[in-house]
């Protein structure tokens, strides 16, 4: 069964919206709302409700096989999903979580009178889909089923992040602190952790570390939509899904023939916005490097750039006026997640658990990190390192790594460097070595990467599977963690899901494995 | 700092909590909101709790509270600010033991050093990761690989793949690419698929960037394809013609591909194109006048001679020098590293120049044996022929390759590099740009 146009259109908008921007590595929610909704372009949030209606209720049931491996290049299923995930903001509207609730909102919103789970409700199968879409795509999947009655409810409850009335709140914040100056994503978090006054469903976001990376991004995309308007009362200021002014830059880390190290602008693409041509004063034209990320730009980026942050003018850009370096103190630089041989270090995100990163501080943060090394929290190769040829206060420690995950009964004086690198996940699978297909899309067959589980217990339980044949590879294969170990040799080209569980701790990654004649031709600028 | 010595510095205030209901990470979240509060994170510097807690039914624990008295000259203000911070937790009767204040020693026992309140754990061991060697990739390992290591044109045909999907990349990707498909001096290779035309590397060397596929006159209805290539384009250019793969004689690089369409050329493109937008006949570029070559180098700005050990090339071997005071090529040696550097010195300019090797070798040999860089050409064959030791630089050597689209044959008796299908018009080409040479033919 074909889909319908309309619903075709909202499906592959709310695709584009939620993925564009977010770099690969990180977590995708599909945390749609009715700002969201009106402001695709597509018509009104009605007229969304009726295009999933149309394709997805006949009588008073819903019928949703012509949505299951539909054949698009998108998940069929995203615009019923977004849906759901609209009746669950209703829903959470004032703190409640009640599965009939969540249906009698459904309901509502799908225009099927009644207040339970209506008749022909498989959508399980749909999160799957999309989940695995992401995955395979190399970002992270987030919707999650619940425990007993509300296993299904909390796959979209799971992807609801900030609500209306949780930017009201930010916003009341925002203006009664005074934070009138950007922010880096970092502060707004730290800072916004010791706020009493927050309501709860804004409270249990932050307490999630897990969601710390996405919940960032949107609160400081809330800030600056807050700074555009002139730092209104919370009143007067409403979210009118209004495109970014500004692009935030990290920064890129090569060096030079003599080993030194460079410092370069690392603009970052604003998240669900498509840019096209973007020209900054003094810099040129932003290339696109990847998901998330313009190429580094610029000569190398002197201390004081970096210390007192630097904006450069965009000029002639349908929105975007600004590129920004933010001051901060100090600044976290990983490998690069889709080609960690190439030797770039960059704010790529947060380093992961066993993996090793670059730290770039100045020196009022010291203190603070030698009570980290102290406290067997952290550790790094070598001594500390001036940053910068020229004379300042920045250092850098090399090859750092986390050690422990109990960092909550440790105060440090710069808590942002806690929020920074205190672990988020208790599991992490990291696939190492082997030789990976351009662009991050996998392995290449007869080369496939060792597999390490890094984890705060001796051994976790592996499971193996090829995803479309189901077929079990390695059954609850017990395994030390922090040890490479190797995949079976004989594994046919095809995508895999490697489960861990860990204690009450659980994860996993997909792995996708490519012939030597799937590989095709890079376009070329 | 030892770990002892910064423990003895601070203070341990202990406490002992009376209730069920109050967990201890509902503790830490809120000592941890409160501190960042009033600004005591330089006072109160970590909470250590009692080890063990979760085993027990009693809601009864003790916390300290490490303390660094004097890290504020207010110490009582500050005290008290302290004490009524922890008056003020809700919902739980706090009292403090021990006024008087406990030193690491005297608590080291009871508590964990990572507390962690969840299950148990181990932290992870720090580890060092192996990273390839940092090298300079403008310069060559030595000596050069001997051929009978063996065939390895079907792993240099994957490479090829590889970077073509990869499309640009770094000197790093490179490196570690060979590594994980055995094939040993990325250098050195990189400088062969250079000379085939595959691929451009930027002047500081730090850059590589493939070539859209490209097709090369070599002959009669006959094309050398260069640049980016994969199975599929194999198949399609087997499907519209003959295509030979043809060997490189140390087997150290990608085959040559001869393409030989079956129809007319232009009938065979656009069916290509269909597939391979960019795909098209683009002979090679000839390369530059000697002067605009020279002119081309890239200006080092600065060097820290300091750091490093100086050999000077004499003609035939590097040889140790205090200090660069004549002009020449150079070799930059840092102890305990393989990050050396070859660079040209222009005492005149007093200017250092960067550039890969053979390039500035043989600039240095126009300047040392200024008669005496040799050239023959064999016209019936086709074929020119250089001494290993004056290769020619990398734009020069790459006009010879790509006549044929095969790297040079090596002659160990003469130690003669043998380069093929050279024309008349070629020959004379070269002898236009390359003044130096003493040719005979």
């Amino acid at each position: 069964m074909a889909l319908c146009n309309d619903y075709g259109r909202w499906n592959r908008a709310i695709v584009q919206w939620a993925t564009r921007g977010v770099p690969h590595g990180t977590p995708v929610y599909l945390s749609v709302d009715e700002e969201v909704l009106a402001g695709l372009g597509l018509g009104t949030v009605e007229d969304f409700c009726q295009a999933v209606r149309s394709q997805v209720v006949v009588g008073d049931r819903v019928q949703l096989s012509a949505l299951q491996n539909h054949g698009s290049p998108e998940p069929a299923g995203v615009a019923f999903l977004a849906l759901m995930v609209l009746a669950a903001n209703d829903m959470m509207r004032d703190d409640k979580l009640d599965a009939k609730d969540f249906f009698t909102h459904f309901r509502k919103r799908l225009g099927v009178s009644g207040d339970n789970r209506p008749i022909g409700m498989k959508e399980e199968r749909l999160w799957q889909e999309w989940n695995r879409w992401l995955e395979e795509r190399g970002w992270i999947a987030t919707a999650k089923p619940g425990e007993g009655s509300r296993k299904y409810v909390n796959y979209p409850i799971s992807q609801a992040l900030l609500r209306k009335a949780d930017v009201q709140r930010l916003c009341r914040v925002f203006y009664e602190r005074k934070w009138t100056t950007a922010r880096s994503e970092t502060k707004l978090l730290v800072d916004l952790a010791s706020e009493e006054n927050l309501n709860r469903h804004l409270a249990e976001l932050l307490d999630d570390r897990q969601r710390h990376e996405v919940l960032g991004a949107e609160i400081l995309a809330v800030h600056q939509e807050w700074l555009d308007a002139g730092c209104p009362e919370p009143k007067r200021f409403s979210r009118a899904f209004q495109p970014p002014t500004r692009l935030i830059a990290g920064l890129y880390r090569t060096e030079d023939r003599w080993g030194n190290p460079e410092f370069y602008l690392y603009p970052k693409t604003p998240r669900h916005w498509a840019v096209g041509e973007v020209t900054v004063e003094n810099l040129g034209s932003l290339r696109s490097e990847r998901a998330g990320w313009f190429c580094p730009v610029g000569a190398p980026l002197s201390a004081r750039d970096v210390t007192t942050g630097r904006s450069w003018p965009i000029r002639g850009h349908a929105y975007l006026r600004e590129l920004q370096l933010l001051a901060q103190d100090f600044w976290v630089l990983v490998p690069d997640p889709e080609n960690a041989e190439s030797g770039a270090l960059a704010t790529w995100g947060a380093p992961q658990l066993g993996s090793h990163f670059t730290l770039l501080f100045r020196e009022a943060l010291w203190p603070d990190l030698q009570r980290l090394q102290e406290e067997s929290l952290l550790q790094w190769s070598g001594e500390r390192q001036r940053a910068f040829a020229e004379e300042s206060d920045w250092w850098e420690i090399q090859e750092c790594q986390v050690l422990a995950p109990v960092w909550d009964g440790l105060f440090l004086q710069h808590p942002e460097l806690k929020e920074a690198l205190q672990p988020r996940d208790r599991l992490h699978i990291a696939l190492g070595g082997g030789l990976r297909v351009p662009q991050g899309q996998g392995w290449l067959e007869g080369h496939l990467p060792k597999v390490t589980v890094y984890g705060f217990q001796p051994t976790v339980a592996v499971t193996l599977t090829e995803v479309r044949t189901g077929s079990i590879y390695l059954p609850e294969d017990h395994r030390s963690t922090n040890q490479p170990w190797d995949l079976p040799a004989d594994l046919p080209p095809g995508t895999y899901q490697i489960q861990v569980r860990g204690g009450t701790a659980h994860q996993e990654r997909f792995l996708k494995i490519l012939s030597w004649g799937d590989l095709s031709l890079a376009s070329l600028e | 700092m030892s770990k002892k010595s910064s423990r003895s510095e601070q203070t341990y205030w202990g406490f002992r909590t009376h209730t069920s209901r109050y967990k201890p990470q509902k503790l830490l979240n809120y000592l941890q909101k409160r501190v960042t509060q009033e600004n005591l994170a330089d006072v109160v510097s970590h909470v250590r709790i009692e080890k063990g807690i979760k085993e027990r039914s009693r809601g009864e624990y003790y916390f300290y509270l490490g303390i660094k008295t004097n890290a504020r000259s207010d110490w009582s203000s500050t005290q008290n600010t302290l004490e009524q911070l922890i008056k003020t937790v809700r919902g739980i009767s706090i009292v403090r033991i021990g006024r008087e204040g406990f030193c690491w020693e005297d608590i080291r026992h009871m508590v964990g050093i990572a507390y962690d309140l969840g299950e148990d754990t181990q932290p992870l061991k720090y580890f060092s990761v192996a990273r390839p060697p940092k090298v300079n990739p403008l310069s060559l390992e030595t000596p050069i690989a001997e051929s009978s290591e063996g065939d390895r044109s079907q792993a240099c045909e994957r490479l090829l793949w590889w970077l073509s999907a990869a499309g640009s990349g770094s000197w790093e990707t490179f490196q570690a690419v060979c590594d994980r498909l055995d094939l040993p001096q990325p250098r050195r290779l990189l400088r062969r698929l250079q000379l085939l035309g595959h691929l451009t590397v930027a002047q500081d060397g730090k850059r590589w960037y493939m070539q859209p596929p490209s097709l090369q006159p070599v002959g009669e209805n006959r094309y050398v394809l260069y640049g980016q290539r994969n199975a599929a384009l194999q198949k399609d250019l087997r499907q519209l013609g003959r295509l030979e793969e043809i060997l490189q004689p140390r087997r150290n690089a990608p085959a040559c591909w001869q393409f030989e369409p079956q129809a007319d050329v232009a009938t065979a493109i656009a069916k290509l194109q269909v597939s391979y937008p960019t795909l098209t006949i683009c002979p090679v570029e000839a390369p530059p006048q000697w002067a605009d070559w020279v002119a081309g180098l890239s200006v080092v700005d600065w060097v820290p001679l300091h750091r490093y050990r100086l050999k000077r090339y004499d003609g035939s071997t590097f040889a140790d020098v205090p200090t660069a005071e004549e002009t020449g090529f150079y070799e930059l040696h840092e102890e305990g590293s393989q990050r050396q550097h070859a660079l040209f010195y222009d005492r005149e300019q007093n200017t250092w120049y960067s550039s890969e090797w053979y390039g500035l070798r043989f600039l240095a040999l126009t300047c040392l044996r200024p008669g005496e860089l040799v050239v023959n050409y064999h016209p019936n064959s086709q074929e020119l022929t250089i001494p290993s030791s004056q290769r020619w630089p990398l734009a020069y050597e790459r006009y010879l390759v790509m006549q044929s689209g095969c790297l040079p044959d090596y002659n160990p008796d003469t130690g003669e590099l043998i380069y093929r299908n050279i024309t008349p018009t070629v020959w004379q080409l070269i002898g236009e740009r390359l003044p130096h040479l003493s040719a005979r033919e």
